[in-house]
């Protein structure tokens, strides 16, 4: 016990170490020339800032741009591959602070690498992103140009839509289980952002698992899929659905709805121009 | 001790002695870096390396994690070997107390309840593997664990209480915190270092020391324990001691490398098939063979997906009931 | 009149699982002295506390009431394992042990004299050759246990209690799956053993024959104790058993014969009678 005791306290005072050294350190030295990015919207982000040759590795997953699927990947959602890491020899590794295990990036900052956060939670927060990336990364002036850009075209967006009629939507993230989004999960807050009403947005948790029946209950007027998925059999056993009275679907780039990068206004804008047709419609409430 | 084996008993133990040794040197070689064996030996006895970062990959990161796989490997074997002798009971397994299920819950709440790094994983998942012992003590309090049978009902009852609690709290949690979890129940060895190898091995030894001690006892358990308790063993100080061991050293293995399934229940099985069944070529035969199995294991889950880690349960599960079910066939056949 | 290596007094013993006080004892008001170097053969019908009474003599059992003194010491005082240093039982055979080797079943006598890091040396060795070749399985040390007829089984554990080096010898019907020859034999072993033999027996002429003193028990109560001549009375025994018999004295050798006769009574249940 004592010793559990110990290795918990010398890992504590290594996690204070580590963020106080943190501010100091980065802006003094030169600009990091060895990068690994361990999330796809970490290497989306990075290449939108300009960086995209410092990337020596990237996480799984990371597919956009085209270019980073070259790079070699070195760790997934469960696990580092720290012995890869090391043998890399980076001078920066991005990590995400809720999707990284955080005892992997305890042992990697023990071996002496440097490692910097990026945990965007709302939707501006990616434009705060793409400015201190840039900063951290030697490219401060795109940088900021892209946060600016963003910022923009997010206040163009929200202007345009924040008053229109609101549809009652469901958001079918998956039908084995049923599965939804509520709370500060990505698309909730874009269904929000694009002025619909989410039926389950009173539920616990970020992904909750609705009953078939308060589905039913809840008549939701639109339907939207992450994917084209092969749902179409699942939907038409409730005909009486408004939503598949109408085939009213819409469909997300997967891709662009869950990644924290720059695509997320692409998501943003096909979701909201994607409820267009059913807003006002005679079927909302 | 040695001497009183049979010469082919000897000849197995030394067998699997060099077997390890063997075993450890090569997997010492097997990663994503690729070492030379010039390399390796010169890291391994401390002389200077061209690359200063191979000695680094060795010395900190393979080396003990390879100590911690065999610590790992021959504490769940010797684990279950004494609770089978213990309990006469074939299927008795070390996460019999529902150890598992409550690392598991340790384990969500800590990365899912609490706020960030109060606790470490590892803690929390000792501290959750203990409640679930006290838990089937306290349930099996009665009959002073005389009858095995209801032991190990509890533990199977304990451990669906806790695991209700942790799919309750994963439930509600963030998909990647809770597929971590689940990913760690799963069971791995990437996060080993020294400290797992500080924690594990004096548990370990213990157990193994403690249950060599008790050899004599623990063959006399074979019979009955009317039998043994004629022979003046008090079974049911030597089955609490044993039992809280195995326990302790469950825990500090689940808590450092989440739940490796089938290792403690199917090792000893096939030790004793080639061993027999009395206590000192059992546990010897246990520790080295489930040391042996358990560093392949791992080598198999860090090279079989290039830069990426198959969970150790999935592993030893496919390996130890495809193995275990041809031991089965065969003892089938040769009983007729 | 030597000391007395097992004194009984008063001695009460409630059905170990019964959880009312007060209910049918197993064993009542027991009171005896058993003398060293002695044969005490326990009888009586099913279900008397023949059994009941080998458990309180090694410990296993406490009793409820009463006291039982080893050579002078009050047993319930002493460790299992200084017990089973001076008693050793041998036990009614329930299954054989898997995967033991005979030599193994036996060795495991060593046990009480053996502290964790003592290993078994050649004179322990020799030890349980010995024994084995004292029951007649000097050719079998080397065959798996589970692989015994019953009777070799039972040899088999009597060797281990002759490794245990115990003064005093409990037996539960060590004759039973025994061929005839091997049931003298065994008798006649443990007869030759210049130790103190208590064993519960069914056969009344075995027991006869071979024990210096009998105890009868009816009901978890002493019915008689005594010599064979002294216990085995018709009237008794008719009582006892509810079967009448004669008993007759073999005049060639001076050991009694008893034969129960069923016909004589109207009883209709038999009690295993001799040949």
């Amino acid at each position: 016990m004592r010793l559990l005791h110990s290795v918990s306290q010398l890992w504590l005072s290594g996690v204070i170490l580590a963020l106080l050294a943190l501010p100091l350190a980065l802006p003094l030295a030169a600009a990091p020339q060895r990068v690994i990015s361990l999330a796809p919207h970490i290497t989306e982000l990075v290449y939108a800032v300009g960086a995209g040759e410092q990337l020596i590795a990237v996480s799984d997953y990371s597919d956009y741009p085209e270019a980073a699927l070259g790079l070699p990947r070195v760790n997934s959602f469960a696990a580092l591959n720290i012995e890869a890491i090391l043998a890399l020899k980076p001078d920066l590794v991005l990590a995400w602070r809720s999707g990284n295990p955080a005892q992997d990036l305890e042992r990697l900052q023990q071996f002496g690498i440097q490692v910097a956060y990026s945990d965007p939670v709302m939707l501006d927060d990616i434009a705060l992103e793409l400015k201190q990336l840039g900063a951290l990364l030697g490219h401060a002036q795109l940088g900021q140009q892209q946060a600016a850009a963003f910022q923009q075209r997010l206040t163009t967006l929200r202007k345009a839509y924040a008053h229109k009629p609101r549809p009652r939507v469901f958001y079918a993230m998956g039908v084995a289980p049923l599965t939804t989004v509520a709370n500060s999960a990505w698309p909730a807050q874009l269904l929000r952002e694009c002025a619909s009403d989410n039926i389950f947005a009173d539920a616990k948790g970020d992904y909750p698992q609705p009953l078939l029946e308060q589905l039913l209950v809840r008549q939701p007027t639109v339907i939207i899929q992450p994917q084209q998925a092969a749902t179409a059999a699942f939907w038409q056993r409730y005909p009486n659905l408004p939503a598949v009275k109408n085939q009213a679907f819409v469909s997300l780039n997967a891709d662009w709805v869950y990644r924290a990068g720059p695509r997320m206004l692409d998501a943003m804008q096909a979701l909201c121009e994607g409820l267009e047709p059913y807003r006002g419609s005679v079927d909302n409430i | 001790m040695l001497k009183q084996l049979k010469p082919r008993q000897q000849a197995l133990l030394w067998l699997l002695s060099g077997l390890l040794v063997l075993s450890l040197l090569f997997s010492l070689q097997i990663g994503s870096v690729a070492i030379s064996w010039r390399e390796l030996l010169l890291a391994l006895t401390g002389q200077a390396v061209s690359e200063p970062l191979t000695q680094t990959i060795i010395w900190q990161i393979r080396l003990p994690r390879l100590l911690v796989a065999m610590l790992v490997g021959a504490g769940l074997a010797v684990a279950g070997a004494v609770l089978q002798n213990v309990s006469r009971n074939p299927l008795a397994d070390p996460y019999l107390f529902g150890l598992m299920a409550g690392a598991g819950l340790g384990a969500t709440i800590v990365s899912i309840v609490l706020p960030d790094q109060l606790i470490s994983m590892a803690l929390a998942a000792f501290l959750g593997a203990l409640l679930a012992v006290l838990l089937v003590f306290i349930a099996c309090m009665g009959n002073r664990l005389q009858k095995m049978e209801v032991t190990l009902l509890a533990g199977v009852a304990v451990s669906f209480m806790l695991s209700a609690i942790s799919s309750f709290i994963l439930y509600f949690a963030e998909p990647f915190a809770a597929n971590r979890v689940i990913f760690w129940m799963m069971g791995s060895l990437s996060r080993t270092d020294w400290h797992s190898v500080a924690l594990i091995a004096p548990a370990v030894m213990v157990l193994l020391v403690v249950a060599l001690a008790v050899r004599r006892q623990l063959d006399a358990l074979l019979l009955s324990d009317d039998s043994a308790r004629s022979l003046g063993v008090n079974t049911q100080r030597l089955r609490l001691v044993l039992l809280l061991l195995t326990a302790l050293v469950t825990a500090c293995i689940v808590a450092q490398c989440g739940g490796i399934a089938f290792v403690g229940l199917m090792v000893p099985h096939m030790v004793r098939y080639f061993m027999g069944v009395t206590a000192v070529p059992l546990l010897l035969g246990s520790a080295l063979f489930g040391a042996i199995f358990m560093m392949w294991v791992d080598n198999a889950a860090r090279s079989l997906l290039a830069m990426q880690e198959i969970p150790l349960g999935v592993i030893t599960s496919v390996l130890g009931s495809v193995f275990f079910l041809i031991i089965l066939r065969r003892q089938l056949q040769q009983g007729g | 009149m030597t000391a007395a290596i097992y004194t009984l007094d008063q001695l009460c013993l409630a059905y170990p699982n019964s959880r009312s006080t007060g209910s049918v004892l197993a064993l009542d008001q027991i009171t005896l002295t058993i003398s060293p170097d002695e044969v005490v053969g326990i009888i009586g019908p099913n279900g008397a506390g023949k059994s009941s009474l080998l458990q309180l003599l090694n410990g296993r059992y406490a009793p409820n009431s009463g006291r039982i003194l080893l050579s002078g010491q009050p047993l319930q005082q002493q460790s299992a394992q200084a017990l089973a240093r001076q008693v050793a039982t041998v036990a009614q055979i329930s299954s054989a042990p898997q995967g033991l080797f005979c030599e193994q079943v036996a060795a495991m006598g060593l046990l009480p004299h053996k502290r964790w890091y003592e290993g078994t040396s050649a004179q322990d060795k020799q030890q349980v050759r010995l024994a084995l070749q004292q029951v007649g399985l000097a050719d079998k040390a080397q065959l798996r246990a589970d692989t015994l007829s019953g009777g070799e089984l039972q040899r088999l554990y009597i060797a281990r209690a002759l490794v245990q080096q115990a003064t005093i010898l409990l037996l539960d019907e060590p004759t039973n799956h025994l061929d005839v020859k091997y049931q003298h034999q065994v008798l006649q072993l443990l007869q030759g053993l210049n130790k103190t033999i208590i064993c519960c027996l069914h056969d009344l002429n075995l027991a006869a024959r071979y024990c210096h003193k009998l105890l009868l028990l009816e009901n978890g109560r002493v019915r008689a104790y005594g010599t064979p001549h002294d216990v085995l009375r018709p009237a008794l025994l008719q009582q006892v058993f509810g079967l009448p018999c004669v008993v007759s004295s073999q005049a060639d050798y001076g050991w009694l014969q008893v034969t129960f006769i069923p016909e004589l009574a109207h009883a209709k249940v038999g009690v295993p009678s001799p040949c």
